[in-house]
């Protein structure tokens, strides 16, 4: 599903005195079928992004297309029904999209409300809360008692089980730790490959998007500063610190050799391939004594 | 001299034992960082630690127990930072929030004006004092609500996941001026977190599983135990992996925090 932002601009505040510019005359498409990373400082405008592809905000001007739906004009009641199901969204703190008693009603919500044909809820709920790995005992748990990083996953457990073809999610490894980050990486990546998914993540953590994404926006000041593949983006370190956007630790470490000894190790996946050509390195030293 | 001292606590919830017979102290003037994967228990303590759930154990703040009768006075000189700031904001300005709490507690406005002067410049929020706290982005409201506790000048501050919401630039930058207002005002600082990126500036790092203490250091000694760390689920910091990574090949000899001394480390 794909998402185009034509000439879109938004404040906060319009017309009034503490009007506040969020977007500037965005011009961006994001293509189906891959992973889009969204980052910048804090205030630069992502979560506004989000929210405007989610269809709750409008836009000032300019013209925002997901998928088959133009979203300029109020979309009509069926048609937006169907909007709803085929866009998920993860919202930032999860306890904004929860209200029902229990997991099992929180996770079937979206199911029952916006699929007519809502068979096997119950099978669908629990396959929904297996790929976010929470087991069977949560069904009846309130979603407020939970740890944060258990609400996470039941928010993204509710939005996965309408199977959306385009999932939005904003700071989704907040509260989560490393075992639970990993499987979500790896849903994720799962998702993209044999489901076809379009997802765009807002987030702090670089680390995690300089392994899973392939795109990158980088948003300043309401504007884009700088948006390609993941390897033309992080690779312009300069530019990432002009725009005061946070910097992948592999990346960081290959521009620190790079300034201080002049080598280049080139383009670097993740840890264990900085270790293994940080270690060739002094290997080729020592054939070359 | 020990500001918290919890001795042999046990807590459940309903039939499920969080806690048993756990104790654990805590020095005045020290930074210590409490970590642990979701579930460990790391919100349960800071609730008991707030006085939210009831507890049937010893918790001394300032050598007072917690209980009924202290709790109002333990409170006022402990100031929470929560994971989720919009469970706190009551008031429509940013200036209006930090000074909330003082005007509660019936302080001159003028005395007000200064403190806020003073937080804000702190920590750089001058430019966003008069805003909506609910306009904020997740990152700003966090810094928001420390600033609201600070204001109260706590002579212990916890932070709940308090800084999760703010980029790695400005959490590093923050991080800094909590480590020297730790210094400067011998504030003692207890946080929770589950990534111990936000412990390089700590004096000691606790790290819970199942209730319990499994490690517990000084700095960056405690590291040596990073495989632990990560087999309960917690990440370390990339300095710290590499450093051990590259410990194994005996290319560098000791865990190194600052990329840049790795690198002087490895060509030296």
């Amino acid at each position: 599903m794909e998402v185009i932002f034509k000439d879109v601009s938004f404040s906060y505040n319009k017309g009034m005195i503490n009007e506040k510019k969020a977007l500037k005359n965005i011009n961006i498409v994001l293509q189906s079928n891959l992973i889009h990373g969204i980052i910048g400082p804090i205030g630069s405008g992502k979560t506004t992004m989000l929210e405007l592809m989610n269809g709750v905000t409008k836009p000032d001007s300019g013209e925002i297309i997901v998928g088959e739906y133009e979203l300029k004009n109020k979309l009509k009641k069926s048609e937006f029904n169907k909007f709803r199901y085929e866009v998920g969204f993860v919202y930032q703190f999860p306890e904004k999209q929860f209200f029902c008693s229990t997991v099992a009603e929180e996770v079937a919500f979206s199911s029952k409300v916006f699929d007519s044909k809502n068979k096997n809820i119950k099978v669908k709920v629990k396959k929904a809360l297996k790929m976010v790995g929470l087991d069977e005992s949560y069904l009846k748990r309130s979603p407020f008692s939970l740890n944060s990083g258990e609400k996470r996953r039941v928010a993204i457990a509710s939005v996965l089980i309408s199977n959306p073809k385009l999932l939005i999610m904003d700071e989704p490894t907040i509260g989560l730790d490393n075992n639970s980050k990993k499987r979500l990486m790896k849903l994720l990546i799962n998702l993209k490959k044999q489901y076809m998914k379009t997802i765009i993540i807002v987030t702090h953590d670089v680390d995690m998007l300089y392994e899973i994404t392939d795109d990158v926006v980088v948003l300043n000041e309401g504007e884009v500063a700088n948006f390609g593949t993941k390897i033309d983006v992080f690779s312009n370190v300069d530019l990432l610190n002009k725009n005061n956007a946070p910097v992948p630790s592999v990346v960081r470490m290959c521009k620190m050799i790079y300034d201080k000894k002049g080598i280049d190790l080139g383009y670097i996946k993740n840890t264990n391939e900085l270790v293994r050509s940080i270690v060739g390195c002094f290997d080729r030293n020592k054939e070359g004594d | 001299m020990n500001i918290i001292e919890i001795n042999n606590l046990t807590f459940r919830y309903k039939t499920k034992f969080i806690y048993d017979n756990f104790s654990l102290n805590i020095k005045r003037g020290t930074w210590v960082t409490i970590a642990g994967p979701n579930g460990a228990g790391k919100t349960t303590l800071v609730k008991l630690l707030a006085g939210l759930v009831k507890s049937y154990c010893d918790i001394k703040i300032f050598g007072k127990p917690l209980n009924k009768k202290n709790i109002y006075d333990v409170r006022k000189e402990v100031g929470f930072v929560f994971d989720n700031p919009d469970n706190f904001f009551a008031c429509e300005t940013v200036e209006d929030e930090l000074a909330f709490s003082l005007e509660n507690m019936a302080v001159f406005p003028s005395t007000i004006k200064k403190k806020i002067k003073e937080i804000s410049s702190l920590l750089n929020l001058d430019d966003i004092l008069k805003e909506n706290p609910y306009d904020l982005s997740g990152g700003q409201k966090q810094k928001v609500l420390l600033g609201c506790a600070l204001m109260l000048e706590p002579r212990i501050l916890v932070l709940d996941e308090a800084l999760m919401m703010i980029d790695i630039n400005q959490r590093d930058e923050l991080l800094r001026i909590l480590k020297e207002y730790n210094k400067k005002k011998r504030v003692t600082i207890v946080s929770f977190t589950h990534d111990l990126k936000e412990a390089i500036y700590s004096d000691r790092l606790v790290v819970l599983n199942d209730g319990k203490i499994i490690i517990d250091g000084p700095f960056p000694n405690v590291f040596d135990e990073e495989r632990v760390m990560r087999k309960i689920g917690l990440e370390v910091p990339f300095e710290v992996e590499l450093s051990q990574k590259l410990r194994l090949y005996k290319l560098v000899d000791k865990i190194n925090l600052n990329l840049e001394g790795l690198v002087d480390e490895l060509w030296k």
